[in-house]
């Protein structure tokens, strides 16, 4: 795993990372996981949450509060979120 | 109303001394009424004249509540005397209204307020019997139609359920699961439909005989939906972060307990003769008076430290409070244990004028348990300790001097500015590198050396430790590092105290920090380590010249009725 996210990451790349890194919390999957699936679903369970939320915040660079990943539960919906906040705590510092 | 200090001495006065027999708030008539498994009427309406109530609520709704440090010391007015009036009579009201205060409306918050203010009491119901800590699970159901929420389920072991006012219900509002599935809902009593809603047959319980321990089942009960307190979904997350103030407060109050424990095996000693001399010389003896003495002191400074830092430092409050919760409910059940032994026959006595030791036992083991248990605080300060060791555990940023010194000016409480998790921030643990700046006595030097060692070992084990460690499956050797980061955090506070301590206090003297570095470190390696032969005398001199000054054991060493 790379250190931090390009500064032009897109959507894929980062919901290909997200991907890799969950299963990392949750070993032993038969398929990759799915981006469309619940995490809960995947027993990604919301004590990891706190461990993996952290990893996310190192990566973007950004601040991601686990309840982040509580209220936008699959990878899809979490990279989307995650883009766009890191767009946005981009602007705000810039 | 007047100044905390002012009001704790109101608070003494009117409990009165607990050893008087005749007293309506003394361990007489605590033990009568706990054999009847009810609280003493004399100190309820003695708590009910001073409006104890009114200390759980905030001062911006009208209470007196500004400062966790001080209400968990002004409570301990009451534990010490009875822990079940404690729990049943006060704190467990706060249970349900820190939720109120963290996500309620402003309209929520005014009516709990008032509720409070006249003295009516505040029920949480989130535990069912089912699912125990695990409080995702609920089954407890509010089901949206029509607009409404249509309560339905049962709820079991709840202090107070059938004389609170109000009751804060956890609630399933998504079949679905998650940690967005459940919600808090607030419900005044005097709107249950008696058809729809049945009270369960009382708990009875080993210990806190006098709590109100009661149960709910719903039967398809319609609530209005603005009796959500916060969005829906935001249950766990409100707990989560509301829970932070009672794990400090509650566990912290409890050392009050052990003040008592620890005073009426003081007085059966000094009574005592064996051998032909005071018991209390006997070597055994004294070393079990001054350890337990030392584990009061670092339990107390580490909760005044841990309240204080939900205002100084909110944000690290998701680590703090179970490690509060863990350490103190693990010190003061060892120290029990300790102290009946020294008790001995006497320990067994349900009457007497040492009666209320064992009570003391008995109702001191929820602390282990109740609320949250021990080991799932573990599990919730685990999950942080890899993000910890990354951001905070290697620079020594020092800690806001506030955290240390009693009644310097704190930043107001923000209940609902608390965070779900730490973030990596600890501004505590590094302080007991700022210790060794200082002229350390040559006796201090090495303990607090040996700790900032550990806390350098720990920052490595952490940093290797891989997601899947870190789950509610994780094994009991990762699970002893967070243990070990709870006796590091109460290190460092307890280091913090003795620095900011004043010259003439017993607090800045060494050798009540070497007693309690000694025994955090027993508790690390799990092998208790008595305090240091070099260091006995000073803490049984002090101990006895408290006992005879009528002072509290703990740091305040606040004068006692
Ligand atoms: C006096 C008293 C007053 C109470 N008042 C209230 C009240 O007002 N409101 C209310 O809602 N409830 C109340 N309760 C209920 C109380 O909160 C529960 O008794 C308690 O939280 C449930 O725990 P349990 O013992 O059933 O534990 P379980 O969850 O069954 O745990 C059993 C054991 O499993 C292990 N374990 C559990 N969770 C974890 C974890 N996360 N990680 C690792 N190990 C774990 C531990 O070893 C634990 O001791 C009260 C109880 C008492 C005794």
């Amino acid at each position: 795993m790379e250190n931090t996210a390009s500064d032009t990451l897109t959507l894929d790349e980062l919901e290909r990372w997200l991907v890799d890194r969950v299963g990392e919390y949750v070993p032993d999957l038969d398929a990759p996981v799915d981006p469309q699936q619940e995490l809960g679903e995947y027993g990604l369970d919301s004590v990891a949450v706190v461990a993996f939320a952290a990893d996310v915040e190192d990566w973007l660079g950004i601040q991601v509060e686990p309840t982040a990943v509580w209220d936008h539960p699959t990878v899809a919906r979490l990279a989307a979120y995650l883009l766009a906040e890191r767009e946005q705590q981009r602007a705000a510092t810039a | 109303m007047s100044d905390v200090h002012a009001r704790m001495e109101a608070l003494e006065e009117r409990l009165g001394d607990p050893f008087d027999a005749a007293g309506g708030a003394g361990f007489a008539a605590v033990l009568t009424a706990d054999e009847r498994e009810e609280v003493p009427v004399g100190g309820a309406s003695a708590l009910d004249e001073f409006g104890i109530l009114s200390e759980f609520v905030p001062g911006a709704l009208g209470g007196r509540l500004e400062r966790v440090d001080h209400l968990i010391e002004l409570m301990r007015s009451v534990y010490r005397r009875d822990p079940s009036l404690g729990l049943g009579h006060c704190s467990s009201s706060l249970l349900g209204a820190v939720n109120v205060w963290t996500a309620g409306s402003p309209d929520q918050r005014r009516d709990t307020a008032e509720l409070l203010l006249a003295g009516h009491k505040v029920s949480c119901a989130f535990h069912e019997l089912a699912h125990g800590n695990d409080i995702g699970s609920v089954e407890f159901a509010a089901t949206p139609a029509e607009g409404r929420l249509v309560l339905s389920g049962r709820k079991e072991s709840i202090t107070n359920l059938d004389r609170a006012d109000a009751m804060v219900f956890l609630a399933r509002t998504d079949p679905d699961g998650g940690p967005r599935s459940c919600s808090q809902l607030l419900v005044p009593t005097a709107d249950l439909d008696p058809d729809r809603v049945r009270f369960l047959p009382r708990f009875r319980s080993v210990g806190m005989r006098g709590v109100r321990l009661g149960g709910i089942a719903v039967d398809s009960f319609p609530v209005a939906a603005d009796a959500l307190l916060g969005a829906p979904g935001t249950g766990l997350e409100t707990a989560n972060r509301a829970f932070q103030l009672t794990r400090i407060a509650m566990p912290a109050m409890s050392t009050a307990m052990l003040d008592t424990g620890l005073r009426v095996t003081l007085h059966h000693m000094r009574a005592r003769r064996l051998y032909g001399r005071d018991a209390a010389s006997i070597p055994m003896v004294r070393t079990t008076l001054a350890n337990t003495f030392a584990d009061l002191l670092l339990c107390e400074a580490f909760g005044a430290v841990a309240a204080r830092s939900l205002h100084a430092l909110p944000e690290s409050g998701s680590a703090y409070a179970p490690a509060v919760k863990y350490l103190l409910a693990g010190v003061t059940l060892d120290a029990f244990e300790q102290l009946s032994l020294v008790m001995g026959s006497e320990f067994y006595r349900r009457d007497g004028q040492h009666g209320v030791f064992q009570k003391m036992a008995r109702d001191i083991k929820p602390v282990g348990f109740g609320h949250i248990a021990r080991a799932a605080c573990l599990s919730a300060v685990l999950p942080q300790l890899p993000v910890l060791a990354r951001r905070s555990w290697r620079d020594a940023a020092p800690a806001p001097a506030a955290l240390f010194v009693p009644d310097a000016e704190l930043p107001p409480l923000d209940l609902p500015g608390l965070r779900v998790t730490a973030g990596g921030k600890d501004g505590l643990v590094m302080a007991l590198n700022a210790a060794l700046d200082d002229d350390v006595p040559a006796a201090l030097r090495p303990l607090i050396e040996r700790q900032i060692r550990g806390v350098r070992a720990l920052t490595e084990a952490c940093a290797g430790l891989k997601p899947r460690d870190l789950s509610i499956a994780a094994t009991v050797e990762v699970r002893d590092l967070a243990a070990r980061y709870t006796t590091a955090l109460a290190a460092a506070a307890c280091v913090g105290v003795w620095r900011h301590a004043p010259g003439d206090d017993f607090l800045a003297r060494p050798e009540w920090l070497v007693a309690a570095l000694t025994r955090l470190e027993g508790i690390t390696a799990g092998q208790p380590v008595d305090v240091p032969d070099d260091v006995e005398g000073a803490l049984v001199d002090e101990l006895l010249s408290r006992d005879d000054r009528t002072v509290s054991f703990g740091i305040s060493a606040r004068q006692y009725r």
